[in-house]
């Protein structure tokens, strides 16, 4: 089995409450200075909320009353990302991605949580 | 079988301890070359799962159980290179119950899965503000914290203080996002209410925006998305079946006249391509299949 079909097993709350968490524990001993607070919510047949705490470097079920910064999405267009299978621009411009708050933010964020190997 | 700290939530431990015994009972069927390799895999891995030790999270032991119930070789090999993520990775795996040919594989998977949330976020980051620079993005949060709909009717109507200024510059609402993020407000019996209740608002705020020096036809428009807002929401009030879908469509409607509206602030000359009969028939439609909305809107059957 590849790579690929592989990931297509990992859910998103595999992502969430598993590989994150040890990423961010990881990153620990970086020097990035990012302390914020990140409020997700995904949409399905069921909705899904996690709070990833830069700060402590954690991820929490459930959001925060006020993350620095706030994205919901549906959870399908989640594992589409996880997969390298979505379009974010039609995503973006269609609506299904939605957020609140600065988006150089979640830029940052996005660069502690690039990982390679 | 160790415990997972720094995680919320029982369900994955249990859920890693029932996978990690079904990878234990299929050890019985490997060999002893796998079980070699295995044991430097876990010696390998409890330094890593040392590192977690020290940072407070000790998932390296599933993923231990993992390794040696499946005695891959490659297990080995990945040990020599692991990280926190890898072995967060193998446990994830774990979890969901996948058949682990290998440790190794399952944290190739997952550090992929991480590369491309992270690819993803970055494209969010980079091409989200471009395209938020012509529309603005509404929340199911911002819905349900605001429910006069200022957040979104200072923004897009200059409204302020319960004061409506001039039209807010070029600012528009994106009409997708604004019907999407409606309709998963009203999806619960619960936000149902709520959601209608943040388009009437926004309806309310958008009529008295129309008729600041606007022309009459706009300002019909207007007064019909206001209806069709305003009626949503007392069908949501009275659990009325296709209540639901009404607040999308009044949203929706609402966003679109309150662009066109900003077009013509901003440039009179504009032409606007919504006309009336459009937005009755819609709603018509809708009252079609729900006949129960007959009375909350103002259309004739």
């Amino acid at each position: 089995m590849s790579v690929e079909e592989n990931a297509k097993r990992i859910t998103p709350e595999n992502y969430f409450e598993q590989v994150l968490p040890n990423i961010l524990k990881e990153k620990i001993i970086g020097t990035n200075k990012n302390n914020h607070t990140y409020g997700f919510r995904l949409f399905g047949e069921d909705t899904n909320e996690w709070t990833i705490d830069m700060g402590q470097r954690r991820v929490h079920n459930g959001l925060i009353e006020n993350p620095d910064f706030y994205i919901e999405m549906d959870g399908t267009d989640f594992s589409a990302m996880m997969i390298d299978e979505l379009d974010v621009d039609n995503a973006i411009v269609d609506g299904r991605i939605r957020w609140n708050g600065d988006l150089n933010l979640l830029g940052e964020l996005a660069e502690v949580l690039t990982y390679t190997n | 079988m160790s415990s997972i700290k720094g995680v919320d939530g029982n369900k994955n431990l249990s859920n890693l301890e029932q996978a990690a015994k079904d990878q234990r009972d299929m050890a019985h069927d490997l060999n002893d070359a796998g079980d070699k390799v295995a044991a430097v895999a876990k010696n390998d891995l409890k330094q890593a799962g040392d590192h977690l030790v020290k940072s407070g999270q000790n998932v390296a032991d599933a993923a231990i159980n993992a390794a040696q119930a499946v005695g891959h070789a490659g297990v080995g090999v990945a040990a020599g290179v692991v990280t926190t993520a890898h072995v967060g990775v193998a446990a994830g795996a774990a979890a969901v119950g996948t058949v682990v040919k290998g440790a190794e594989v399952m944290a190739q998977a997952g550090s992929w899965v991480a590369s491309n949330i992270a690819k993803g976020f970055a494209s969010i980051a980079n091409r989200g503000g471009e395209i938020a620079a012509e529309e603005q993005t509404v929340t199911t949060q911002e819905i349900t914290t605001d429910p006069q709909a200022k957040s979104l009717s200072e923004k897009i109507f200059g409204f302020a203080g319960d004061q409506m200024e001039k039209a807010a510059e070029t600012a528009k609402i994106g009409v997708e996002a604004y019907a999407k993020a409606i309709g998963h407000t009203v999806a619960t019996a619960e936000g149902l209410v709520k959601g209608a209740a943040h388009a009437a608002a926004f309806g309310g705020n958008l009529l008295s925006a129309a008729v600041i020096g606007t022309a009459a036809g706009v300002v019909r428009l207007a007064e019909f998305d206001k209806a069709v807002t305003s009626g949503a929401l007392l069908a949501a009030q009275a659990g009325v079946e296709g209540a639901r879908e009404l607040a999308i469509l009044a949203a929706k409607g609402a966003a679109q006249t309150a662009n066109a509206l900003n077009k013509l602030h901003n440039d009179p000359q504009t032409d606007i391509q919504i006309n009336l009969e459009d937005k009755q028939q819609a709603v018509q439609e809708l009252v079609n299949q729900r006949p129960a909305l007959q009375e909350f809107v103002p259309v004739q059957n």
